[in-house]
């Protein structure tokens, strides 16, 4: 998920930004004609290049709007969302060499946009726009565009297929055979389907940023050697090699799991390319975790020398802390009985490990306890006093808070849903003034909502939430404002419903001004029904222009597509002919049945 | 519980009217916003109070709902306007709207016979009687003064609705009524249906509220908040859509069919319990039918109000939860069967809601209309599918994954409708006075 912010300064008059909105209003019209089966006889170029760039079945959602400058001084900006398959660095470079015009439409008035510039330029330019959300959630991350409408075709397929077989078939297992036989019967074509591009996002920037990123990394790499070299030097204590043994086993462990664990669980059916493109980024995190390790490392090995005993206990607890950590985090990736399995086991290990070097084993347990106490102690009382905090500014907002009426805009009303409901999908765009002193907790609970959503939430079901394509949490660059973008089946009044039990939506917009009244942060809030959604259509921006690449397919639809033709398309990429074994031997009539449903 | 304010609730909203079995929808405009609030004060007497006192009822057979245009003309004050809900306040005729509920093509509003752009409405004013509604309508035409006459819908309560089935055996029953105390399982928040009292979520629905300075008379109630005085306290948004059905075209569909379009017998028992259960007993399909093998999933009353089938009990929504769940999306049903020879038979659909987009819109939109409901692929309540756009399937037999060889034309069409609001007694006595702004 791309966002291009084009800035419109506070200085840009008046009358060019009408202009600007013009030229999105057109190139709406461009979008919609685009997207019939023929092209008409008098295409703007416009026209021709959305049809190009949309015709290449790489781009799920795309969308642009408008935000104008505020009174407070903030700037404006024409922003862009492409919800795409390429990798980032090939978007920028594919927009301006097929698009220029469709760029050129909708920057025009943007700060330092040059209309004859080359394509080269062009590309960084809009680089150097690109902001990535805080916080992004797509509903089956991994699967491409074209992926998703060759399941559906299948499908459909097939569903005709069934409905041309005779009635007096009876069982469900009877038909899933004869099914068989029919599909055996027709030479279907193959559906040859590229491996799916992984949608990866680094958080790349200008020239600073990646020189900045480079220097840490060629650090973290000197670093870990220096502390290979030491590492290896004092090695002749067994009590110090046991305990940084198992220090370094769950440093292995705690960045090996969650990523073993990521790459099993979310992008399905990686290619080996996909493959190491994840391991390529997942090796960059690794680097820096292991330069906290190795600075404190350094740090450790120093006292070491002075005071071993109590160095080495405190290593333990360290040790215990961090396996502990690791504990929650396989719950919630894993669920509890593999977190309290797996811990236990580690726990135990580690035990075992240090009992056995030690010399006086249980003083050191003793007082790697304590240790381990203190440091628990520390970390709840952090976190009481931040809820604290939070609790205690949530209340002097209260006091200013109206909580009987409500009040629409009609006439910000209409411009809102002027399209809304013309297709089964919508999209959502809303832009909310950040309170003063919350901008921490805001990118921590979307630091949080991020994290849940790659390692958790990744499989069409955010919480709760059944409809959402994708969606995304940015904070702008002026870091006063935050945008919420995103891409639902359904209606709005529907949608933002099941936004009602959902904590981690106040956690979110609780920060922001005009939302309902929180409670410690994730109380109330949403819950909250009419107030929530008089607070979303109240900050809700006019979507200007979108494109589904699937709009008459819902999650629902698409999660069915997927989950019932998942293990043919294996046997299919083999036998290009068609499917063969639709029926594993020893299907029972609900399975049977289950599957017709799905289809 | 909250005690229900009956002397102030107009009647129709609590009690249907059934031992009146005539009634008259006269629909109008305001001219002369004086004189139609001389005789708004002329008639007041004789609306409807929900208490059941013998001594009212004789007298209070009318009742009275305000369109959003209607309430504007009669002067109430914008700071009270800007209050009501946003789908009140664009009307049901506003391309959102429309969008919203599937009037397009056949049911576009430019084709209907009241409520569109050239037959804009103001005040409806309902009679009920036993026998002489026709004169009863007669005069108070004559007595509207000021006022211009756009249309009057006569409608009947009848036993079958003109598809032939019984109807409005589901009804929520309002919590903190006398039939609501005898079946509990069936009751429903008031808020739900009145304003001024907590809904289904605990909360209490966005009331317009005026400043305590504008009410000189001391006319309205107090709103929660002890300053402003509450105008909607009591009062209700009202659905009100005439409805056309061809009755031919459906008894072309053979009788098994029609049955499984509409989700009951004739008689009124569900399809989806067992042979012979009484029909106005409450009953569930989470567990009586969940594949949809007796009662189509995409049957009109299953779509309607899906009681528990929406569970999901993988993803953690139990029956319970999803009863509950469905019980946010109620609607109060008073609609009666049109009793007119100028117009071809359907029905008058009137409901009563506090959140039009989460009740009637959305039973209309996402439930009705949706072609994804409860995971079905494309198609619509069949009742309602408008042939233009596609919408002709109706899968019946789900066990075997079939669509069932009828194609489905248009039943019903819609001739006309708007939102109102019906405002509590006290708002209408408020009303009645000339407001200075």
């Amino acid at each position: 998920m791309t966002l291009i912010l084009g800035p419109l300064s506070t200085t840009v008059t008046p009358r060019l930004r009408e202009e600007t909105r013009l030229n999105l209003v057109e190139l709406r019209a461009a979008l919609e004609s685009a997207q019939r089966l023929l092209p008409t006889a008098e295409a703007t170029s416009c026209e021709i290049e959305l049809r190009n760039f949309l015709r290449r079945g790489m781009v799920h959602f795309l969308s642009f709007f408008l935000i104008e400058p505020d009174g407070h001084g903030n700037p404006g900006y024409v922003v862009l969302e492409v919800n795409a398959d390429y990798t980032v660095h090939s978007l920028f470079e594919i927009l301006a060499t097929t698009a220029p015009s469709v760029v050129s439409s909708l920057f025009k008035h943007c700060d330092k946009f040059d209309a004859n510039q080359t394509t080269k330029r062009c590309a960084r330019q809009l680089r150097g726009w690109a902001v990535y959300p805080n916080a992004s959630y797509i509903a089956f991350p991994g699967h491409s565009v074209e992926r998703i409408r060759a399941e559906a075709d299948l499908r459909q397929c097939i569903r005709h297929q069934v409905s041309t077989l005779p009635d007096d078939l009876g069982t469900a297992t009877g038909l899933w055979a004869k099914l068989q036989e029919k599909l055996a019967d027709l030479m279907l074509p193959a559906v040859s389907v590229r491996p799916f591009l992984v949608r990866w996002s680094p958080r790349l920037g200008g020239l600073r940023k990646r020189l900045g990123l480079l220097a840490r990394r060629s650090l973290a790499a000197i670093l870990v050697s220096a502390a290979g070299c030491s590492l290896y030097s004092i090695a002749s204590h067994h009590s110090v090699r046991a305990a940084l043994g198992a220090m370094v086993l769950s440093m292995v462990a705690g960045a090996a799991l969650p990523g073993f664990l990521w790459l099993k669980e979310s992008p399905k059916r990686l290619s080996m390319g996909g493959r190491l493109l994840i391991a390529k980024s997942a090796a960059g995190k690794i680097l820096h975790a292991a330069l906290l390790f190795s600075v404190s490392l350094f740090a450790v090995l120093q006292l070491l020398s002075l005071y071993p005993f109590v160095t080495v206990a405190a290593l333990g607890a360290l040790g215990v802390v961090v396996l502990l950590f690791f504990g929650g985090w396989l719950y919630v990736a894993g669920g509890p009985r593999s977190a309290v399995s797996a811990h236990a086991l580690l726990t135990c290990a580690w035990l075992a490990v240090v009992a056995f070097f030690s010399e006086r084993p249980l003083m050191l347990l003793v007082l790697s306890a304590i240790l381990v106490g203190v440091l628990t102690a520390l970390v709840l009382l952090w976190l009481v006093s931040w809820l604290n905090a939070v609790r205690t500014i949530e209340l002097e907002e209260a006091e200013a808070y109206d909580p009987v009426s409500i009040t629409w805009d009609l006439n910000h009303l209409d411009r809102v849903q002027a399209h809304e409901d013309e297709r089964p999908q919508n999209h959502l765009a809303t832009l909310s003034r950040i309170k003063p002193n919350r901008l921490y907790t805001l990118s921590t609970v979307l630091r949080a909502v991020h994290l849940l959503s790659k390692v958790y939430f990744n499989r069409a079901d955010l919480a709760g939430i059944r409809t959402i394509h994708f969606a995304s949490f940015t904070i702008l660059p002026d870091r006063k404002r935050l945008l919420f973008l995103g891409n639902y089946d359904g209606a709005f009044g529907a949608y933002l419903q099941e936004f009602n039990s959902v904590a981690g939506v106040t956690a979110v917009w609780s920060n922001t001004q005009g939302f309902p009244r929180s409670f410690f942060l994730i109380g109330d809030g949403a819950t909250d029904e009419q107030r929530f959604k008089a607070f979303a259509r109240r900050d809700q921006l006019a979507t200007l222009g979108w494109y589904s690449a699937y709009p008459e397919l819902s999650i629902s639809d698409i999660e069915n597509g997927s989950s019932t033709l998942v293990d043919f398309r294996r046997r299919f990429a083999r036998t290009p002919s068609l499917l063969t074994s639709l029926c594993e031997p020893g299907l029972t009539e609900a399975d049977c049945d289950a599957a017709l449903r799905r289809l | 519980m909250e005690q229900l304010e009956l002397h102030d609730i107009q009647r129709l909203i609590v009690h249907s009217y059934s031992d009146l079995r005539d009634a008259a929808y006269v629909l109008l405009r305001i001219d002369n916003v004086e004189r139609t609030k001389r005789w708004m004060e002329q008639v007041l007497p004789h609306v409807g109070r929900a208490v059941s006192d013998t001594q009212h009822t004789s007298c209070g057979r009318l009742a009275l709902a305000f369109t959003y245009r209607g309430l504007v003309e009669l002067g109430l004050y914008p700071s009270a306007l800007e209050q009501f809900v946003p789908e009140f306040r664009q009307g049901m005729t506003a391309p959102a709207r429309a969008r919203a509920l599937g009037d397009l093509g056949k049911n576009h509003c430019a084709d209907w016979r009241w409520g569109g752009p050239s037959g804009e409405v103001h005040i409806l004013c309902a009679i009920f009687g036993r026998s002489n509604i026709r004169q009863d309508e007669r005069l108070l035409r004559a007595q509207a003064q000021g006022t211009h006459w756009v249309d009057t819908i006569f409608a009947r309560l009848r036993d079958r609705e003109p598809f032939g089935f019984r109807d409005n055996l589901s009804q929520p029953l309002i919590a903190g009524t006398r039939r609501a105390q005898c079946a509990p399982s069936q009751a429903v928040a008031a808020g739900e249906f009145l304003l001024g009292y907590r809904n289904q979520m605990g909360q209490y629905p966005a009331s317009p509220l005026i400043d305590s300075n504008l009410d000189p008379d001391d006319l309205l109630a107090l709103g929660r908040s002890g300053s402003l005085k509450d105008f909607g306290r009591n009062g209700s948004y009202m659905v009100l859509r005439e409805l056309e059905q061809n009755i031919d075209a459906f008894n072309q569909l053979a009788p098994e069919t029609a049955r499984r379009m509409i989700g009951r017998d004739k008689d009124g028992t569900p399809l989806a319990v067992r042979q012979g259960a009484d029909p106005t007993l409450d009953f569930g399909y989470f567990y009586e039918d969940p594949a949809g093998l007796r009662c189509p999933i995409g049957a009109h009353i299953r779509r309607a109000y899906p009681r528990d089938a929406l569970a999901d009990v993988q993803r953690g929504i139990s029956p319970l939860d999803a009863r509950r769940l469905a019980d946010q999306h109620r609607i109060l049903r008073r609609s009666r069967m049109l009793n007119d020879t100028s117009r071809k038979p359907g029905l008058c659909f009137i409901c009563f809601n506090t959140n039009i987009e989460r009740q009637f819109e959305f039973v209309q939109q996402s439930w009705l209309m949706s072609p994804k409901f409860a995971g079905l692929k494309d198609e619509v309540d069949p009742l309602l599918a408008r042939k233009s756009e596609g919408q002709t399937k109706f899968t019946v037999d789900w066990k075997l994954a079939r669509d069932e060889n009828v194609t489905l034309t248009d039943y019903v069409r819609t001739q006309g409708g708007a939102y109102f609001f019906a405002p509590g007694h006290k708002a209408l006595k408020f009303l009645t006075r000339t407001l200075r702004s």
